[in-house]
């Protein structure tokens, strides 16, 4: 018996190892190209945010410490940045999400041509995002259809990206269009590997549409939903092209989210320093946001 | 099992956030370079004819491929063995693009466009090599203005090729329609804003769609002349021009009046620049500012009857225009075979018989080469009736009144915040709030030249 589980152990090892080597080249080229695509630029950000220079010299860069850091943390339109980028993610991550997912759940019912509304819904994420940025930014323009559209049902025009005031809300209805569709196939996907079971024995126990959702559906989608939850974030927080293309961080630099602005001192201003520690910056806010998400849908201990 | 899952899961997030994240690492790192600063090399003192075939990168931004082709051919005819690439980079990309270029690969560019503003900051940066003893004759052969442009510290440190002003086009039929008389072409009966805008509030009353629509509508190049006829001054001064006054009565005056022309919807808003011109030239705008450039579209629409008259000014305030254009610049770090190629280029572009401009057909902006300018008043577009009078118009006021912008070694920066400030001002914004926000984003951004 006792010999049994020890040969039995050691052929598992041989095994393992040799899943393991396999596994090892397998992710060969894809850990090669993280080092040298990502980890060591973020290392070189990390670097650049402790030295100084003039804007665009050619000059050698002095080493600086925290300076930088300080100089970023006096600066009035950092924090305005910081609070417009958090704004920005605290309102167009749950909202993103709550609409894929309802629309998720409502096409896997059985719909007349769900197929059709899928494709429909998913379409504007194959558009380039700066095809829909522009066609969004021709749209919402005070002279623009939308606001045609408006006047002709007797509603006020409205200034989307020009005002300050909606300029945020305008850029959430410009990236949720493209989102929500996306993130929307994933959890169809997720639905619809949910063993029909569940389904029945709610059923047969008398749930609703209402209890079913919240005590089956959600809990046996929990991992789509954290991959969703996590890559919308970042998606979100990185989000750039409609910034640059139709507001460069205006009006009175409501839009001036850290993704835009880092670029525009690192290129536009030649800064790269700076850049690099307000970089530092995001990294940080993004995970610790992330490590919330994870926490927050952590799976019970022993359940699978 | 769960420690598989945990272990999983963690790794896929950590990719997510790495990957997404750090993209943004490699737009941000540092430029690794230990060149000096200031003006960053000496150009070749004796231009040599290359004896051996060799290819020198041009950058630039004033002219799109299709446009400048004629004179690279010419080029290419005139000097065999030096082959130019050109890349065309639209404007609003073109600091970002030669900051990657010029900082990240020594000799990505050889010779580039500047815009004749940016030169301060451009030398701060060692992005210009010093061209003094390259073209010992450029002070004889270009106009006064583009020389001051060309010209750092007694040094000249770029070939100025073109220069520019703005004049006011009108729509005639739509003047006609609100019994609006015609403007002449004649700078001493320049028009006033304050007249100007009345009447487009007449024109656009009468069928206009818009009155009154600036060309570069939120750029310091076309309002830095309003806040001079204003008073305000250009917009810094002190030591190299690095104690901002962007908020003074006179540029309050003048952007307050900017911002009403959007209130009260004589301009439109949520239009990019590039836009502007079909405005005008779909017969929809009664007045339109811009470069005598936009003639070759405008004489191009057979139905639009238009003419022009002088930039205007403040009633009371004194003529001011908008002038100043492209130079080119020698990157100091090319090799010595490309420096002297490139200089034989700029030399063929800036001097050489007149300079480019004699290559171009649908060219309505004058080269800074005075022999090109005179052979360049006599070109085809200045030839419509509608545009009668533009060229006498254009030399007065290149003689009397055009401004250079400010020049500061901080004018990239100056340059960005007043553009913002401008599109604040534009979409609502009350001027007082955006110039004094204005003022301090400038002490704050010009501390470091300090």
């Amino acid at each position: 018996m006792s010999t049994a589980i020890r040969a039995g152990g050691r052929r598992h090892t041989g095994r393992s190892r040799r899943d393991l080597a396999a596994g090892a080249a397998f992710l060969a080229p894809t850990i090669a190209l993280i080092i040298v695509l990502r980890v060591a630029p973020a290392l070189a950000a990390v670097g650049a945010s402790t030295k100084s220079g003039l804007p665009g010299s050619l000059a050698a860069p002095t080493f600086v410490g925290a300076d930088v850091f300080a100089r970023l943390f006096a600066k009035e339109s950092f924090w305005e940045s910081v609070r417009q980028t958090l704004v920005f993610n605290i309102l167009v991550n749950p909202i993103q999400i709550a609409l894929a997912l309802a629309l998720a759940v409502l096409l896997t019912r059985r719909l007349p041509a769900s197929g059709l509304w899928r494709t429909l819904i998913f379409l504007p994420s194959a558009v380039p995002l700066a095809g829909s940025t522009i066609v969004w930014g021709i749209a919402l323009r005070p002279d623009g259809p939308v606001n045609g559209a408006l006047e002709i049902l007797g509603l006020p025009a409205q200034p989307w990206f020009t005002s300050p005031d909606q300029v945020v809300f305008s850029m959430i209805v410009l990236a949720s269009w493209i989102g929500i569709g996306y993130w929307m196939m994933f959890l169809i996907a997720g639905i619809n590997d949910i063993p029909p079971v569940y389904f029945e024995a709610a059923r047969i126990d008398g749930a609703g549409a209402l209890r079913t959702f919240f005590s089956v559906t959600i809990p046996m989608l929990r991992r789509p939903l954290l991959f969703v939850l996590v890559a919308d974030t970042v998606a979100n927080f990185v989000l750039f092209a409609p910034v640059q293309i139709l507001t460069s961080g205006g009006p009175e630099g409501n839009s001036n989210f850290l993704m835009y602005d880092i670029f525009h001192k690192s290129y536009e201003l030649s800064d790269p320093y700076e850049a690099s520690a307000e970089l530092v910056v995001l990294l940080v806010i993004m995970v610790a946001i992330v490590a919330v998400q994870f926490r927050l849908l952590r799976t019970p201990e022993g359940e699978e | 099992m769960h420690v598989h899952k945990e272990v999983t899961r963690w790794l896929t997030a950590g990719a997510v956030v790495t990957a997404a994240a750090l993209a943004l690492a490699a737009c941000a790192g540092a430029p690794a370079n230990d060149a000096a600063g200031g003006i960053g090399g000496v150009g070749p003192s004796t231009l040599t004819e290359p004896t051996e075939p060799i290819t020198i990168t041009y950058a630039g931004a004033a002219y799109a491929a299709d446009q400048i082709q004629p004179v690279i051919d010419a080029f290419h005819k005139a000097h065999p063995n030096i082959t130019v690439e050109y890349e065309s980079v639209p404007f609003d990309d073109f600091n970002s693009v030669l900051a990657a270029r010029l900082t990240n690969a020594s000799d990505a560019i050889d010779v580039f466009d500047v815009d004749m503003p940016r030169t301060d900051a451009y030398v701060a940066r060692g992005w210009l090599a010093d061209l003094t003893p390259t073209f010992p004759a450029l002070a004889q052969s270009v106009d006064p203005g583009s020389l001051e442009a060309a010209t750092v510290d007694d040094k000249v440190v770029t070939m100025p090729y073109q220069t520019s002003s703005n004049i006011l086009y009108y729509n005639k039929t739509l003047l006609d329609a609100a019994g609006i008389a015609t403007p002449t072409t004649d700078p001493a009966a320049r028009l006033t804003w304050e007249t100007v805008t009345e009447d487009a509030a007449k024109a656009q009353k009468a069928g206009a769609q818009y009155g009154l629509v600036f060309d570069q509508i939120d750029r310091y190049y076309q309002l830095e002349p309003l806040a001079i006829s204003a008073g305000g001054g250009p917009g810094a001064s002190g030591d190299g021009n690095l104690t901002p006054e962007v908020a003074n009565a006179g540029w309050l005056k003048a952007f307050t009046w900017y911002g009403s022309l959007f209130e009260d919807g004589l301009s439109p808003r949520g239009v990019a620049v590039a836009e502007t011109p079909n405005l005008f030239a779909a017969g929809q705008t009664a007045y339109f500012v811009g470069g005598p450039w936009w003639g070759t579209q405008f004489t191009g629409e057979t139905d639009l009857d238009f003419g022009v008259t002088a930039f205007p000014s403040f009633e009371g305030g004194e003529a001011s225009t908008p002038t100043g254009g492209w130079s080119l610049g020698l990157n100091p770090n090319a090799s010595a075979d490309k420096a002297s190629a490139a200089a034989i280029f700029m030399q063929f572009m800036g001097l050489d018989d007149g300079g480019y401009a004699q290559y171009l057909s649908a060219l309505a902006v004058p080269p800074s080469n005075l022999e090109g300018s005179a052979k360049f008043y006599e070109a085809e577009t200045f030839k419509d009736p509608r545009f009668a009078g533009v060229v006498d118009l254009i030399k007065s006021e290149l003689a009397n009144t055009s401004t250079l912008r400010l020049q500061t070694v901080g004018y990239v920066e100056f340059e960005d915040i007043m553009t913002r400030a401008f599109d604040d001002i534009i979409n609502g914004t009350d001027a007082t709030q955006a110039l004094s926000g204005a003022e301090k984003d400038l002490t704050e951004a010009w501390a470091k030249f300090q």
